[in-house]
């Protein structure tokens, strides 16, 4: 594939979520979850439905307004979420979503994630340390010292090397 | 190893991995420092120069006699006979041409120099030079035994354009002459003399034509004696100390060279905005390594010393670099400059670029302390931001959007006193300059809160045009620190090509409009001659009578141009007998236009022009003592103040019928001729010629129109140097801009990748980068028309008058505000070019990865 292809690839089919956010800062909150469907020449209108949709789907359809350093750390990773998901991609990438979040909003954010991505039969590959972010996958990977390992949640979290 | 030695090493290893920002760093120095050494350097040439030429022409002379048309070679006789012991030299001094080089040439009797030690011939072939004046007075006698010789200066001889022996043909006023070259002469200076010619003064004065005068006499006098022979002088002669003579003619070019430094520390002003950019940028990019440092124990004042000691080094280099470039522009800068003295002022020839310690010393201290002094404020910065905050990068961003508003308030009030200094009733040309700095500084620290008031304003406008205008707009408010001065930097440079704009232009139409009411003759008569437009060669007498029998002349007026000695010095005067039934074409700016012509026309007046009534506060009214031919001193009535622009120097007009009573020349140096009919101006130029060929001396016969177009021509020559400086200003402020945008787009490097990741093309990366720099090349150039305008407003009407004593309207010249748009917006694009390609190309995945 070449650059015009994998950067189709990736705005058509892939959501990112990353660890530190990485919202835009010069970008309101429905300007960023609206940022892919730009990208894509979607028209405004659609844009608008779309992300009101998925902003209450997030809990933050009255934040729209706000920029990212207004919000707190699980409501940045919350439209993240909504940036990943917006354009209804085949396949999210979540590196460490709850990484940079407490323990309560991590949880919070864990259930989105799971509920939006089943609902719109999207597939999730979450990186993480976390046995408990693990448990929430159908399935576990391990790379454990070069190796590749495959797990069951349960299996995970019996297992006294975690 | 010591803490000093390992900070050493981290800076040294930072800039090794950042090539680019380490080569923009310096850059931005050289290029400021070359600009204000090549205009050092080309302002202590010229004026070395002329010390030097001085030095050659005068000697050990104290005083000199002049007299009101030159004296007469008897009078000469009867003082050398009254005065037997005084040292004194008769002197003859004129400009001629061989081929295209213009020399200046000294008549000198050899037999009186000895004393003066102007020059001494060169040795001849075998023999041996002598330290003895009077034996190098009886070689210089030898050496012009035969009538028609000249002696060369050693340095043209030696530059192999001439031999011993070579027939020379000279041009003077037109006329062909022949003369030997019999020698070279050496001076104390070799630099001084090039250039210049030596003859026997009774050859000089026939080559010349000054029939039987001599245009000064030399003399040594003790104190003792200057009473002495200030007694003994008859009225028709007055004694002037050596040195005033010399102050006159360097006063003269005093304001241009103001203006050249002025316009060369601009360039340094933009250069410091450039320095401070990179500095800052290096700094900031650092942050989280200096918050990790401060975390470990290094002190804040350790860091603030790393900085500046870093800012030393770099500015070092440049400043070097920036000296040795500056030399060389000093070449071709001279080389304009000398045209623009010549055309204006008098002969100049600057034959050695002087280079002296002192010069390096001076671009040493700008480059050095300038640089220190942009790098100190990021020094500090970094210095007081405690560790924690470092590792923010929002920090840096809050903390200049805190500080903007009492950044454009200080800003504001140093404008406005600027403003007011401009405006205060004085004649000090360094406190309008200061005014003018003060001005464009206070300007300056209110853009970026201005561009921050303007982008928020468009925001909510570019978010209904599109993510990459949203994403441009909203990038140009965010980073204001970086932003904000990229803008500022750019407008003032914009500002000051859209100011010097209507300056120029402003000056050039009033100069135009003048030459269309001055220039009332439809064709001008003259001698050309081999020097500057100073130069006054004479009509055949007669001439003008044999004129006026031409068919188709309605009405001729002639012209006449002297040196006449007054109480406020030496001054060119011009004779002017008018068209009958007409005025004289002159504007008049003060006095009662009613009864100023009567009054001028037949009383003991004159008029001044407006440089001089500016210089020396001399109004309509007022009088003037001038040194007459016939009584000596005499009293003038200033009947009005008149608009020229033929010299900076000033002018006095008088009339033809009041010279006559006090002057017994009775010679013209131009004729204007009206024609019955205006459109049969070229038949009638060639039945002057015609009509001419009995008289064998060549003539210049030129339409109004033609001297108008050469005029404007030299007007236009005259501003090259200007010009050149402003583009190269904008040339310093293009690279500061570049380096901001840089260091802008590499800063957001992280942010585009995920923009990138989001599903963005390269081009449409390069579309947003390219966009942000557009509106920032517009707004530096929407902001930078008001600056301009009220720069040129400082110029012309406090810098212009007074350093040339000129006033003139103001105008926009057409398409130059459209122009500074253009210069600012394409200015960005292009500086945004690689900034736009190079963050398209960047990898997604190594921005993305986290510390």
């Amino acid at each position: 594939m070449d650059d015009s292809q994998r950067t189709r690839l990736r705005g058509r089919s892939i959501g990112f979520i990353y660890q530190a956010f990485n919202l835009i800062p010069t970008l309101n909150v429905a300007d960023n979850v609206a940022l892919p469907l730009a990208l894509s020449s979607v028209s405004i209108t659609d844009q608008h439905t779309r992300v009101e949709q998925i902003l209450q789907a997030v809990g933050l359809e009255n934040r729209g307004n706000d920029y990212p350093d207004t919000l707190s750390g699980g409501e940045q990773q919350r439209v993240a979420i909504a940036r990943a998901l917006v354009h209804r991609p085949a396949l999210i990438l979540a590196d460490e979503p709850t990484g940079n979040l407490d323990a309560k909003s991590g949880r919070q954010v864990l259930g989105l994630l799971r509920e939006l991505t089943d609902n719109r039969e999207a597939a999730l590959l979450l990186v993480t340390h976390s046995v408990e972010v693990a448990s929430v996958a159908d399935r576990v990977l391990v790379l454990d010292q070069g190796s590749v390992l495959e797990m069951s949640p349960e299996e995970l979290q019996s297992s006294p090397a975690w | 190893m010591s803490t000093s030695r390992l900070l050493a090493r981290s800076s040294w290893q930072f800039y090794r991995r950042h090539p680019a920002q380490l080569l923009l760093s310096v850059l931005g120095i050289v290029l400021g420092v070359a600009i204000v050494t090549a205009v050092l350097i080309t302002n202590h040439s010229s004026q070395r120069a002329f010390a030097l030429s001085s030095e050659a022409l005068y000697g050990r002379t104290t005083h000199q006699l002049t007299g009101a048309r030159g004296i007469e070679q008897s009078a000469y006789v009867a003082l050398r006979q009254q005065l037997p012991d005084i040292r004194m030299a008769p002197v003859i001094q004129g400009h001629v041409a061989i081929a295209k080089d213009v020399f200046s040439i000294l008549g000198l009797d050899p037999f009186s120099e000895a004393a003066f030690a102007r020059a001494g011939a060169a040795p001849e072939r075998g023999s041996q030079a002598s330290s003895d004046s009077t034996v190098e007075a009886t070689n210089l006698a030898r050496q012009l035994l035969r009538p028609d010789a000249l002696l060369i200066s050693t340095a043209n001889l030696n530059s192999q354009q001439f031999r011993v022996g070579q027939q020379l043909d000279i041009n003077v006023g037109g006329q062909q002459n022949r003369a030997t070259l019999a020698g070279s002469f050496e001076s104390a200076s070799p630099a001084a003399s090039t250039g210049m010619l030596i003859g026997d003064i009774a050859f000089v004065q026939t080559l010349l034509q000054r029939d039987s005068r001599i245009d000064r006499i030399d003399l040594i006098l003790d104190d003792a004696d200057v009473l002495r022979v200030s007694e003994a002088l008859p009225a028709t002669l007055r004694m002037d100390v050596a040195a005033s003579r010399q102050q006159t003619m360097q006063a003269m070019t005093r304001g241009f060279h103001i203006n050249l430094t002025a316009m060369s520390l601009l360039a340094l002003v933009v250069g410091v905005f450039l320095i401070h950019n990179t500095m800052t940028f290096a700094v900031v990019q650092r942050r989280e390594l200096f918050a990790v440092k401060r975390i470990i124990g290094i002190s804040s004042r350790t860091l603030f010393f790393t900085i500046v000691a870093e800012a030393v080094v770099i500015s070092f280099a440049g400043s070097v670099l920036g000296i040795a470039l500056g030399y060389l522009v000093a070449h071709e800068l001279i080389k304009l400059t000398t045209q623009t003295i010549n055309d204006l002022y008098f002969v100049l020839h600057i034959q050695q670029i002087w280079f002296s310690p002192w010069l390096i010393a001076a671009g040493l201290f700008l480059g050095i302390g300038s640089s220190v002094l942009a790098a100190s404020l990021s020094a500090i910065d970094a210095a007081s931001t405690s560790p924690v905050q470092a590792r923010q990068r929002s920090v840096i961003e809050q903390r200049t959007h805190d500080i903007l508003p009492r950044f454009a308030i200080a800003g504001f009030l140093l404008a406005l006193v600027g403003l007011v200094s401009a405006n205060l009733p004085l004649q000090s040309l360094i406190v309008g300059f200061a005014a003018m700095m003060l001005l464009i500084l206070g300007y300056g620290m209110t853009l970026p809160w201005l561009v921050r008031k303007i982008a928020s304003w468009l925001k909510p406008l570019s978010s209904r045009l599109g993510i990459s205008v949203s994403l441009a707009v909203g990038g140009i408010e965010r980073n204001i620190s970086r932003t904000g001065l990229a803008v500022a930097a750019l407008c003032i440079a914009v500002s000051a090509t859209f100011g010097v704009d209507i300056m120029i232009g402003s000056f050039r139409s009033t100069v135009d409009q003048w030459l269309g009411t001055t220039l009332q003759s439809d064709i001008y008569v003259s001698v050309p001659s081999a020097a500057t437009a100073q130069g006054a060669t004479l009509l055949t007498p007669g001439f003008d009578e044999r004129a006026r029998r031409i068919p188709g002349i309605r009405s001729v007026s002639t012209g006449r141009s002297i040196q006449a000695a007054t109480d406020i010095g030496s001054l060119d005067m011009l004779v002017v007998q008018p068209h009958p039934g007409s005025d004289t074409g002159f504007e008049l700016i003060d006095g009662d236009e009613d009864t100023a012509w009567q009054q001028w026309s037949t009383g003991d007046a004159l008029m001044i022009s407006e440089p001089l009534a500016t210089k020396y506060q001399r109004s309509a009214g007022d009088s003037l003592r001038v040194f007459t031919e016939n009584d000596g001193y005499q009293d003038f009535t200033i009947t009005a103040v008149f608009r020229d622009y033929g010299s900076s120097h000033g002018k006095l007009l008088m009339s033809r019928s009041v010279f006559d009573r006090f002057w017994r020349d009775t010679q013209v140096g131009t004729l204007g001729i009206m024609l019955d009919d205006p459109a049969t101006g070229v038949d009638t130029i060639m039945q002057l010629r015609e009509s001419l060929a009995t008289i064998d001396t060549p003539l210049i016969i030129q339409l109004n129109t033609t001297i108008h177009e050469q005029s404007l021509a030299v007007f236009d020559r005259t501003f090259e140097v200007t010009r050149v400086l402003r583009w190269l200003t904008v040339g310093v402020a293009f690279v500061g801009i570049f380096s901001a945008l840089l260091a802008l787009h590499l800063e957001r490097a992280r942010e585009f990748a995920i923009i990138r990741a989001t599903g963005a093309t390269r081009l449409q990366i390069m579309n947003i980068v390219l966009l942000q720099t557009l509106i920032m090349g517009l707004l530096a150039g929407i902001l930078a028309l008001p600056l301009g305008w009220l720069m040129s407003e400082i110029l012309i009407k406090v810098i212009n008058v007074r350093s040339f004593g000129w006033s003139m309207h103001s105008i926009v010249p057409a398409g130059s505000t459209s122009g500074t748009l253009l210069l600012a917006a394409t200015s960005a694009i292009l500086a945004g070019i690689y900034p736009a390609w190079k963050l398209s190309r960047s990898a997604i995945a190594s921005q993305l990865r986290d510390d």
